[in-house]
């Protein structure tokens, strides 16, 4: 599920004068006190009513004022779902304020908020970051013996957690890549990096654990599965694939001269790389054979299946000096690149032989899903990657099938385990492969069977 | 712009049409009127305060007289020195020992006329209020009503979970 994003305005904030005074604060006086409340207090504060959720919710990284303005700055604040104009004006303008100063004590100032804490050294402006307190959100985040528990609780805290770290750790600061990029450049990739973590954060919608235990390690037992759906990322286009390609190669993926090192990467997007290798092999491989090869060309695609680690995608755009997707970003390809995939999209509806892979065809090479898709619209979806996946599926297993879940992600069973559409109407259509699917619903067998 | 004025006092308005006579140097710790009268120079007529009652502003006005010596905070200082702690001074804390609808309201006042240190010390007061309490005792202290279905508390519990045990 995504990040929860509740909106509240003036005009939206319930007043009921029996009500306490509170209440008729205006959001941002409820923000100042937030802002002036230890992580614990904020949190009991957050649970008294729903307006006090909903502001807390909204301003969940207010927390961070101090300790990730340059953040702040390049993010423009836009966390995944809405964020009203003037709150951004109002927190944009706190939170780029300059750094907490000594009071002149000398002694080193500590803030702590959601597990990540800094010490920071008067005058000094290095910081230190620590995650002492991940390892208890992880272990307190899934339900506790759920059979199936969608991860929710950390979303938030690892979000932030992996961006602030991202902007204000060291190799952000030593990234060479980033320090020589321009203002324009940096925000297309910090819109696509945004969308990984977001992605990241949501596709991994269930975890299947079995038993108290829910860090049991997989070899032990196998009882964690993940499942992946990929219909959010079947949701974007081609180009915005490709740009998320690039920074997850870029930003969480340790080249092999630097394992040696212990190095681990500042953002771990295993499941988005695992989804994302898999849609991206099957558009890219739409492209090659459909577009490219019949036309004797070889500009855009590999006939290859790109890996989790993208090693493929690093090799195939790096070698004889194209260094295609490198420069997706950049400004001196983006019009070149913008103009090159208006001119895909149009050839792809008009220059496709007819009779030839008559579902992938029909697809017209799999155009992102539109939000508001009905199920006839996931089932020929669905069925054209289940052809196309027969078609080029070798070794990749590429069956797949349209389920719809609850709002909160979660599955129906019917009496006799197997998984049925939640007609629920706030219900989201997904896409799951089937092999994941049989194992979930063998994992459940075996857990009733126990 | 205006000239700037040498008047000494100004006459401010609540809304509930009392006018009140101040020295201008007081009346400036409000940045909101400080602009108004550099805007406008010199001002004869009575400056309408319209959000804030006389019992209210004279409260403020107090507040301004006892403080109107302090320096005032330079712009870029003001989110960094001012939300240090929650401490506050022990004559603002007996001018904030007033009843839950009084310190709202001055709340309230001092961000419509721009006191930033008032609203700091009004909102420090609330936080020291909240501070160390459990979400129910909160809800008693400031008459909130629990609007969460018991859905809903659930949910909230759970996204909770991580702070239980700290």
């Amino acid at each position: 599920m995504a990040s929860k994003s509740v909106e509240v305005s003036h005009d939206e904030v319930p007043i009921n004068e029996a009500e306490g005074i509170i209440l008729n604060l205006p959001v941002e006086l409820w923000i100042e006190v937030y802002l002036l409340l230890p992580d614990l207090d904020a949190v009991s504060l957050s649970s008294t009513c729903k307006l006090a959720r909903a502001v807390y919710d909204c301003d969940l990284r207010i927390g961070f004022q101090s300790i990730w303005p340059l953040a702040s700055r390049l993010l423009d604040l836009r966390r995944p779902g809405s964020w009203p104009a003037w709150k951004e004006q109002a927190i944009v303008r706190r939170m780029t304020s300059s750094r907490r100063k000594d009071d002149g004590s000398g002694e080193a100032q500590h803030y702590n908020f959601f597990g990540v804490w800094e010490e920071e050294t008067p005058g000094e402006a290095t910081t230190s970051w620590r995650l002492d307190g991940l390892p208890n959100i992880a272990s307190t985040g899934y339900s506790k013996q759920g059979l199936l528990a969608k991860r929710t609780l950390e979303s938030h805290q690892l979000f932030i957690t992996r961006i602030s770290l991202f902007y204000c750790g060291r190799e952000f600061r030593r990234n060479k890549f980033m320090k020589q990029l321009s203002e324009t450049e940096k925000e297309r990739i910090i819109k696509a990096l945004y969308t990984a973590v977001y992605l990241e954060l949501s596709i991994s919608c269930f975890t299947c654990c079995r038993g108290k235990n829910t860090q049991v390690r997989e070899e032990e037992d196998g009882s964690t599965a993940q499942l992946l759906d990929y219909a959010p990322l079947f949701r974007l286009g081609y180009r915005e694939l490709l740009e998320l390609a690039v920074v997850v190669r870029k930003f969480s993926v340790i080249p092999d001269e630097a394992k040696d090192k212990h190095a681990t990467p500042v953002l771990d997007t295993a499941h988005l790389r695992t989804a994302l290798s898999t849609v991206l092999t099957i558009k890219t491989k739409l492209h090659y054979d459909v577009f490219e090869r019949p036309r004797g060309f070889h500009l855009l695609c590999s006939p290859e299946p790109y890996d989790p680690s993208f090693d493929t995608f690093e090799r195939l755009h790096s070698e004889g000096g194209r260094q295609a997707f490198g420069g997706i970003f950049l400004d001196c390809s983006h019009m070149l690149f913008s103009s090159m995939f208006a001119l895909l999209a149009l050839a792809d509806q008009k220059l496709v032989p007819k009779g030839i892979y008559a579902m992938t065809v029909a697809a017209v090479l799999l155009p992102p899903i539109p939000e508001d898709s009905d199920e006839s619209f996931f089932r020929k979806y669905t069925k054209t990657l289940v052809t196309i996946g027969r078609v080029w599926s070798h070794n990749m297993k590429l069956e797949f099938q349209h389920v719809r879940v609850s709002k909160d992600g979660l599955f129906l069973f019917d009496e006799e385990g197997n998984i049925v559409d939640d007609d629920a109407p706030d219900g989201r259509w997904s896409i799951f492969k089937i092999e994941d699917l049989d194992r979930i619903r063998r994992d459940r067998a075996r857990g009733q069977a126990k | 712009m205006a000239t700037p004025s040498t008047q000494a006092t100004v006459k401010l308005q609540s809304n509930d049409n009392v006018v009140i006579e101040v020295e201008r140097a007081i009346a400036e710790r409000s940045v909101l009127i400080k602009n108004m009268l550099e805007d406008c120079g010199e001002v004869t007529d009575a400056i309408p305060i319209s959000n804030v009652n006389e019992s209210i502003l004279r409260k403020v006005i107090e507040w301004c007289e006892h403080h109107k010596n302090d320096p005032v905070a330079a712009e870029n200082e003001n989110d960094d020195s001012r939300k240090k702690t929650t401490d506050i001074d022990e004559w603002d804390q007996k001018f904030m020992n007033v009843d839950q609808e009084m310190l709202f309201e001055i709340i309230l006042a001092a961000n419509f006329l721009d006191i930033k240190p008032l609203l700091d010390t009004g909102c420090k007061t609330v936080a020291n209020m909240i501070k160390g309490k459990s979400p129910e005792e909160i809800r008693k202290l400031f008459n909130i009503q629990n609007d969460f279905t018991p859905e809903e508390e659930e949910q909230i519990r759970r996204e909770n979970e991580w702070a239980e045990d700290r």
